[in-house]
């Protein structure tokens, strides 16, 4: 990822879905919201929660969960992480925005083989620290819906 | 201003003006004799040739002088413009085009060849006896034409251009040379080439243009009479040249800017420039206006003549012209014009500076250049976009100040509203342009198209001012082209065959473009040979695109639109029949892309049309708003047919169930109509946005500040029991869809949906309501697609159900339709629903008795209502029997009417219609009253005899069978032809009780064949059967039967105006509706004529 490249810490947005931690490069996210009025979108996929209003842009919704294939609870508090996709805004919905996480590049893993079939898609990397591991999330990867099996 | 913007000014008009070029040309062909047409090309080639050797483009400077030349002698009418002329030069500036584009790409030149076209130039010139006037210009090219020696010449420099005077002066020699000049006319005709090099001050032409306008009052005749004295000693030729003495004159704009050209050029000192331009206080940027110079400075454009080896180039210098001016003159500030220029008269017109000269020359349109920006589409874009949020904006505040009290607030919110819609029209129509702007350029495509293959082809516009968005108009264009090409390619005949089939020889393509209820429609009309209905079906058929049985079946226009069948078009080559397809597939996908539709329609041998429709705009539409299980939704009005609500159970009678899928009865045909909360799984979608909103609000507390002022939705109950349905129009099919709410149109700012969402076709985008929530845009034609496709997955057979091939299942089998109802005992039954007139509930109020018998009053007479669980001797009771113990306040009854009386039968609920092929299986009738069971939605289901049931009512009034039948019938033998045992039986059993020897067949064919053994009096046939079907055996019948007329009579349940055409073509005499028993029974009586 570039922004690893660029030098040997990188920082990036951590956030919880369902007691697992997650991170996205802090440079693709434009903004942390609170739920918004959705508007769902009729036989679309599973993950797409549906539309908002973002002061006049329209972005999508995205559970998360739904697309780790874990339970959705539609009445759980959550957060809007707005990432800027290839063609508009999208807005990851995960279960709480932890912090900025500092990643120095030497800690970071390729994902092992053994690592969740649901998940494998959508992981860059892997994050050791002395707390747990962070699951380094491809942002592309989350908002391409067109071969997700359930399209 | 740079280099590099300076070449791209260079090249945006350059380009325009080959394409005006190209379309005077295209004029000009068509009316040789055009003077002004003439002078307007010489003027735009000019203009370009001045500009390309300002930039030092050579090979565009020589051989647009070339051209230029050609025009000149033609403008001077040497000789006539003829079609090889005109071919030429159309090459010349096909080149041209060929350099620019090479400039704009690679910003060079580039090695285009052309030596032959310039060659070509020359010898027209040449063979059409301008040679020696050609030969001659080199050198006087080569002179620089020069200055007057102005103290005398007092003329006032004001808002008109060089271009404007130059046109004033062309304006002036042409009427010279069309004989209606003034006595000078031997003067501006050049005698000798030498005389032609005449480049003196002023030239009799301009002095004579001079004269005009003082004619016309604009110039002072002092002015004149001194110009007259000073330029009278100049009819001789002299080379003024070297006196280039510019004393006390003043430098037009286009003078400085010919300067200037020299100084690119390293001919003119630029430190004299300098000096110039300080003096003239930039005269070259304003854009020409009354400007006073008291010492203009010397110029001294020697070298240019200096350079033998650049004469080439420098011949087509433009060079100094001067503009003078005089302060008494001046103070006539308002009196109108003239600026002066040199015109050396004949091979030579005054340059035109750059970019001004682009503006066209007409006198109605001085200073149009003062009137125009050029602005680059992106910014509009941007504020367009930005008007659609304040449109957005607006919508939120209107929809906002509604539910507030105080007045000023929504003074203001209105006001804002007016504003708002006028800055919104008005930033549209910044980005409307006249279609005109594409379609002339067609006239060449024609024009070139004819003369290459043999035909004669006219191009008719009208319309032309027509306005689009300039996206759109884009769009359209190439679409257009194709569409055009095929027309002129396959569509219109040549010349030969033409004369052959007695049309005019002259082919016509007409374009016509028009307003129409909120679109712009294109229509393309040829008057060629029309499409070949047979040709393009055998072409289908071949590629799989339909069935052999289909295309039958397929209107003229269905089968039209096949051309534009993807598939279809790649076909080989079509050419020589009529079938056309070439790209036809893009045409229709481009003008769908843009919310477009596309109709071909024809007459073989007469011509074809192509019709475009197009939203005049993209970014905000009006819309209808609809609310179905409490979620919103908006529908472009573009899509929109109509609103039908239905709201009693009577109407709702018009929706009708057919095959799982629900159709309304409308005006006589038979529309789809589709739930959209079933559709959409909407109640799902409601409670998971209701989840949603629960959290938003949870967070909301304590945020009072963010509270959202949603508008507390007055849920009209839906639940009023109407049906609301919004009928649609996706490219002609026709549809509706079944909402709970109608709420309003609003003028609403498309958004697109990511493309992650574009495989959800049903939606078109989304828009911002004024809530502030999202909305999502119902896309028609998305919409009957998604459907469909659940449709199909559903019903695998007759997947293509639609109005259309409703009433003609492939199979050719019947479709019974049968009310389905509840009797008391809990069981479904079923009547023909011919036999039921009505559905009504009747208020148990309103129900009186006489003796036993309940009656009600029903359209002025007593209906009596008929206790069919009683008659049929079922299990429970009737309503009729029990309401007083059970309270109930109405009962649901199907009406039947028989032999012009009512009969109500208390039913305990009505269900549905079904529309299937039954198959009545009277194998298990166990009772009076029961016809027997069908199978309907995997349930068997007792169809009732209503006729039996009425019967056994033993109600005084109603004529039983008994009295039909006459016993004394038996010599008249009827054939009964049915495919249904069922209703085989029960003609048969009718026509048997009234007496008359029935034979009964299966079908068609053995019908026909018990025909062809014996005699029968009637013929009683079903229409819908296998092998024969009614229309077939009749025909049959009329044609190989020859010794009978016997009279045919049609049963079925198609008796449209069409079927019973139809019929009568095929030769039945009477045609009925099926069920009807005793008005059968009538008939066959009156046919066979007896009591």
């Amino acid at each position: 990822m570039e922004a690893v490249q660029s030098s040997d810490i990188s920082q990036y947005c951590g956030f919880k879905i369902g007691g697992e931690e997650y991170a996205i490069p802090v440079m693709e996210v434009q903004e942390v919201i609170k739920p918004q009025m959705v508007t769902p979108i009729p036989l679309a996929q599973d993950q797409v929660r549906g539309l908002i209003n973002l002061r006049g842009q329209i972005v999508t919704c995205l559970s998360l969960r739904k697309l780790f294939e874990q339970e959705d609870d539609l009445t759980q508090d959550y957060m809007n992480i707005i990432v800027k996709g290839k063609d508009g805004f999208f807005s990851l919905i995960v279960d709480e925005v932890t912090d900025i996480i500092d990643i120095e590049k030497t800690n970071i893993e390729s994902p092992p083989d053994t690592i969740n079939p649901n998940l494998r898609k959508f992981v860059d990397n892997i994050y050791k620290r002395k707390k747990g591991l962070v699951i380094l999330l491809k942002i592309e990867s989350l908002v391409d819906l067109k071969d997700d099996q359930k399209a | 201003m740079d280099s590099s913007a300076l070449k791209n000014e260079f090249l945006i008009e350059s380009f325009e003006n080959l394409s005006t070029i190209s379309e005077d040309l295209t004029q000009l062909e068509k009316d040789p004799e055009n003077m002004d047409l003439l002078n307007k090309l010489y003027r735009t080639v000019h203009t370009m040739k001045g500009s390309a050797s300002f930039l030092g483009y050579k090979v565009l400077q020589d051989i647009t002088h070339s051209g230029e030349n050609l025009l000149d002698a033609l403008r001077e009418r040497k000789f006539l413009t003829n079609s090889e002329i005109i071919d030429t030069l159309f090459e010349t500036f096909d080149i041209c085009h060929a350099i620019l584009k090479s400039l704009e790409v690679n910003d060079v030149e580039g090695d285009i060849e052309i030596e032959s076209n310039k060659k070509r130039l020359v010898d027209l010139l040449n063979s059409n006896g301008a040679g020696s006037s050609n030969e001659q210009e080199i050198s006087a090219q080569n002179s620089v034409k020069e200055i007057p020696n102005s103290d005398v010449i007092e003329i006032e420099k004001d808002p008109l251009t060089d271009d404007e005077l130059s046109s004033l002066i062309s304006g002036f020699r042409e009427s010279e040379n069309g004989g209606g000049g003034p006595e000078k006319v031997e003067v501006s005709t050049p005698s000798t080439p030498s005389e032609d090099q005449d480049s003196s001050g002023m030239s009799a032409a301009a002095l004579d243009s001079l004269k005009e306008l003082v004619g016309d009052g604009k110039v002072d005749p002092k002015v004149i009479a001194e110009l007259e004295a000073e330029s009278s000693p100049s009819p001789e030729p002299t080379k003024k040249t070297e006196n280039l003495d510019m004393d006390s004159e003043t430098l037009s704009s286009a003078a400085l800017d010919s300067l200037k050209e020299l100084v690119g050029d390293g001919k003119i000192d630029a430190s004299v420039m300098a000096s110039l331009q300080a003096d003239f206080g930039g005269a070259d940027t304003a854009p020409v206006k009354t400007e006073e110079v008291k010492k203009p400075e010397p110029v001294k454009p020697e070298p240019v003549k200096a350079e033998p080896t650049k004469v080439e180039a420098v011949k087509k210098e433009e060079l100094v012209k001067p503009k003078v001016s005089s302060s008494d003159i001046l103070k006539k500030a308002d009196t109108p014009i003239t600026q002066e220029k040199a015109e050396p008269a004949k091979k030579e017109t005054a340059p035109e500076p750059k970019a001004k000269s682009r503006v066209e020359i007409d006198d109605t349109r001085k200073s149009l250049a003062d009137q125009f920006v050029r602005v680059n589409v992106k910014v509009l874009d941007k504020i367009m976009n930005i008007v659609g949020e304040l449109v957005l904006n607006r919508n939120q505040i209107l929809q906002f100040s509604n539910i507030q009290e105080d007045h000023t607030f929504s003074k203001l919110a209105q006001q804002l509203n007016i504003i708002t819609s006028e800055l919104q029209s008005e930033v549209m129509a910044t980005r409307m342009q006249p279609i005109g702007s594409i379609l002339t350029k067609f006239e060449r495509l024609v024009r070139d198209f004819s003369r290459q293959n043999n035909k004669k082809i006219s191009l008719k516009l009208s319309g032309q001012d027509t306005e689009l968005d300039k996206t759109l108009i884009e769009a359209i264009k190439d679409p257009l082209v194709h569409i055009i090409r095929n027309a002129c390619d396959h569509g219109m005949e040549t010349i030969e065959e033409r004369e052959k089939t007695g049309k005019v020889l002259d082919g016509t393509v007409h374009i016509k473009s028009y307003n129409e209820s909120g679109q712009v429609t294109v229509e393309i009309v040829d008057d060629g040979r029309g499409l070949n209905r047979e040709r393009i079906g055998q072409k289908a058929i071949e590629k799989n695109l339909i069935t052999p049985e289909k295309y039958e079946k397929m209107t003229d226009t269905q089968v039209y639109n096949l051309i534009f069948a993807p598939g279809f078009s790649t076909a080989e080559k079509i050419t020589n029949i009529s079938g056309r397809g070439v790209g036809m597939d893009v045409v229709k996908t481009n003008i769908e892309k843009i919310g477009g539709s596309v109709i071909v329609t024809s007459e073989y041998g007469v011509g074809t049309t192509f019709k475009l429709r197009i939203p005049l705009t993209l970014a905000i539409v009006p819309a209808l708003i609809i609310k179905s299980s409490n979620e919103s939704f908006a529908i472009p009005q573009l899509n929109l047919v109509e609103l039908v609500r239905l709201e009693t159970e009577e109407e709702k009678q018009s929706i009708e169930m057919i095959q799982g899928s629900e159709f309304l009865k409308l005006r006589g045909s038979l529309t789809p109509v589709f739930r959209l909360s079933d559709q959409l799984n909407l109640q799902s979608v409601h409670d998971k946005s209701q989840a949603l909103q629960a959290v938003v609000e949870k967070q909301m507390i304590g945020d009072a500040s963010r509270q959202s002022f949603s508008v507390p939705t007055q849920t009209m109950n839906k639940q009023d029991g109407s049906y609301n349905i919004v009928i649609l129009n996706a490219e002609n099919h026709y549809f509706g869809i079944i909402v709970d709410e109608i709420l309003d149109t609003e003028e609403i700012v498309v958004k697109p949906l990511s493309s992650a969402l574009k495989q959800l076709s049903l939606f078109g985008g989304a828009t911002i309501m004024g809530d502030g929530k999202v909305a999502l845009i119902l896309d028609a034609m998305g919409f009957l697609n998604t459907v469909h496709d659940s449709l199909q997955s559903i019903t695998t057979e007759n997947s293509d159900v639609d109005s259309e091939v409703l009433s003609e299942f492939k199979d050719g089998s019947e479709l019974q339709e049968n009310l389905l109802f509840k009797l008391f005992d809990g069981r479904e039954y079923a009547v023909p629903l011919s036999l039921v007139s009505r559905l009504e509930e009747i208020s148990i109020s309103n129900i009186e008795f006489t003796g036993s018998q309940p009656i009600v009053r029903y359209l002025n007479a007593p209906m009596p209502l008929i206790n069919i669980e009683k008659t049929l001797r079922l299990n429970g009771k009737s309503i009729l029997e029990s309401f007083k113990d059970e309270g109930v306040e109405a009962v649901s009854c199907i009406v039947t009417t028989i032999q012009g009386r009512h009969y109500g039968i208390v039913v305990n609920e009505v269900n549905d219609i079904s529309i299937d092929k039954v198959v009545i299986d009277d194998t298990a009738v166990d009772r009076e009253g029961i016809l027997g069971t069908i199978f309907i939605h995997g349930k068997t289901i007792s169809l009732i005899d209503l006729y039996a049931v009425i019967q056994a009512q033993n109600l005084g009034n109603f004529k039983s069978e008994k009295h039909v039948k006459k016993a004394s019938n038996r010599e008249k033998r009827v054939l009964v032809v049915d495919d249904s045992p069922m209703y085989r039986k029960m003609e048969g059993d009718l026509l048997e009780g009234m007496g008359f020897d029935v034979t009964l067949a299966n079908h068609g064919q053995d019908a026909l064949q018990l025909l062809q053994d014996s005699h029968y009096d009637l013929l009683i046939t079903d229409i819908e059967m296998p092998f024969l079907n009614g229309y077939e055996l009749a025909q049959k019948v009329r044609e190989e039967i020859k010794n009978t007329e016997i009279p045919i009579l049609a049963l079925s349940t198609r008796c449209s105006e069409a079927d019973i055409e139809k019929g009568k073509v095929c030769g039945f005499n009477h045609h009925m509706e099926k069920f009807k028993k005793f008005e059968v029974a009538d008939k066959v009586v009156e046919i066979l004529g007896v009591r």
